[in-house]
Order: C-alpha cells, then structure tokens, then sequence
C-alpha cells in the first residue's frame, strides 16, 4: 500500500464522520472528503516536517465544508457575523421513538451554528486539543475556548428537556 | 467569582482541562449551587452521549473513488462481503463440481472395470 493510501485508511472514517456532520447530507460530504484527500495527495509534499499531519488535513476538509456552506448561503462561518447566536432557534428536536441519547444529540448538533458545532466535534469526536483545534479553524486558543463554551451551552439548552440528568 | 465565570470553569472541568488547583473551588460551589451542578451534570450527559454516537458509515464510494486513482486498494466493507460471497459461492461450485465430477468418474469407473473385468483400469482420465 502507498504512503497515500495508509493515510486514507487511517483518516477516512474521521474525515468523512466531520464531513457529514457538518454538512448534514451524505452527498456533500462524500464530494467534501474527496476533494480533501485529493488535496492530501497533492499537496502533502509541501506539509511543513514540524506540521502535525492530523489538524493539517482536517483543516483542508473544513476548507472543502466551508465552500459547501457558503455555496448554500444559508449559515454564517464568519465569526462576526452573528456570533452571538450559537444555535438556530426552531421547533422541538425531531426525535425519534425511543429517543435514543444519540439521535437527539445529533439533532442538537444540526441546530448549532458550523463555528461551534466544529469546535466541538474537533474536541469530543476527535479528541484534539485546543490548540489543534485553533491550527484547524485558523482561530486562536482563546476563540476555541469561548467556541467549546457556547457550544456546551447551547447543547445543554437545547437537551435539558430530553435528558434525565439524575444518573449522571 | 461571577455565575458566567464559574460556569466557565465548570465546561472546562467535564474537558479534563482545568488544572487540579481550580477544582475543589468548583466542586465545593456544585455542592452549594443547584442550577450550576443542573448544567455541569448536563454537560457530562452530553459528553458521554457524543461519546457514545455510533460510528458514521462510509459510503462504498468514497472507497472505490480512491481505489480508481489507483493509490489505494479498494477497503470498503460492502466490497470486502462482496468478496466474501463470491469465494462463498466459488468453494460451493467447487465442491459441487467435485462431487458432480467425482459421481461420473466413479460411475465411469465402475462401468470401465465392469466392462474390463478384473483386468487393469485406465486411471489416467480419473483425478
């Protein structure tokens, strides 16, 4: 197997899960995650030797997210633009029977605005670090911070209706 | 310390980043404050929940794209069980045509060494 496709099999999964989750739709995503390995392949020559390779390659898939979305028009990735507003306000969670712990969390997720909802699954899906997170996102460690708190805000408001936190 | 400013603590302790010495001020003030113990437990319900998301599937194209560029085998698991029921169905034809195949040699063979008696059998065509 080539360099190329140890790193593919490696990545595919996360790269492809952020895709999705940010994009919301398969189709999108699977384009999204394409183009961010063709971008692998072709420019991973000129990754700095000090770079670490996992946030360069998620931040060329937020790259490939971030055109989709702005293509849609439909959601702000500037952080000036509304920040405030960390998740779109709307109806109940769809949810379905049984409402397992898992579909309203990716529910809740859907409501939160791409800037937060990419900061925290940078963190808890991928487990990077913060400041893996600001390489990423072209941020710095103090907007990451912030980000992560709104989000975890936000997600608790939108799920305290759902969740029983007695067994916590 | 100010409500927003604890609560900011309190994020940052279900993120295992906030340092030891910052922590027995916010577990004393969970004990004494309900809405804030509300939201840290909250905030570690979530945690496990998205820790817990089942994984997401990947389409049999994103592999097959790749494989076309030909620097990477095709792994997806739909080609994989594909493969798998194609050696399924070969190893069946396989032993079908070995037990076919065998049936008609030992029926040959049979009316070979009736029709030669006791005299020698020609083996050469019966593998």
């Amino acid at each position: 197997m080539t360099a190329a496709g140890v790193l593919y099999s490696r990545y595919r999964q996360s790269v492809y899960g952020f895709c999705l989750r940010m994009l919301r739709e398969e189709a999108p995503a699977l384009d999204a995650a394409q183009e961010t390995f063709l971008k692998m392949i072709s420019r991973i020559g000129g990754l700095n030797s000090g770079a670490r390779f996992r946030p360069w390659l998620f931040a060329v898939a937020r790259n490939e997210v971030l055109m989709v979305l702005r293509k849609r028009k439909s959601v702000p990735m500037d952080p000036l633009d509304d920040a405030e507003t960390v998740a779109d306000p709307g109806t109940p969670l769809r949810t379905t029977e049984g409402s397992e712990s898992s579909a309203l969390i990716a529910a809740a997720l859907e409501r939160l605005r791409p800037i937060y909802r990419e900061a925290f699954l940078l963190r808890e899906q991928e487990g990077m670090t913060y400041d893996e997170i600001a390489v990423v996102t072209g941020t710095s460690l103090s907007a990451v911070k912030s980000r992560l708190f709104k989000a975890r805000i936000a997600l608790n408001q939108l799920l305290s209706p759902y969740f029983d936190t007695g067994d916590v | 310390m100010n409500h927003d400013e604890m609560l900011k603590r309190i994020a940052r302790l279900t993120d295992d980043v906030l340092p030891v010495a910052e922590q027995a001020d916010v577990f004393c003030h969970l004990g004494e404050c309900e809405e804030c113990r509300t939201q840290y437990m909250m905030m570690m319900r979530v945690n496990r929940a998205v820790r817990q998301m089942p994984v997401t599937e990947i389409p049999a194209a994103l592999d097959a794209r790749f494989a076309a560029l030909g620097t990477v085998p095709v792994l997806h698991r739909t080609v994989r069980l594909s493969s798998v029921v194609l050696s399924a169905g070969a190893v069946l034809m396989m032993l079908t045509m070995s037990y076919l195949f065998g049936t008609i040699q030992e029926s040959q063979l049979l009316a070979q060494y009736r029709s030669m008696g006791s005299a020698t059998v020609n083996t050469t065509s019966i593998r």
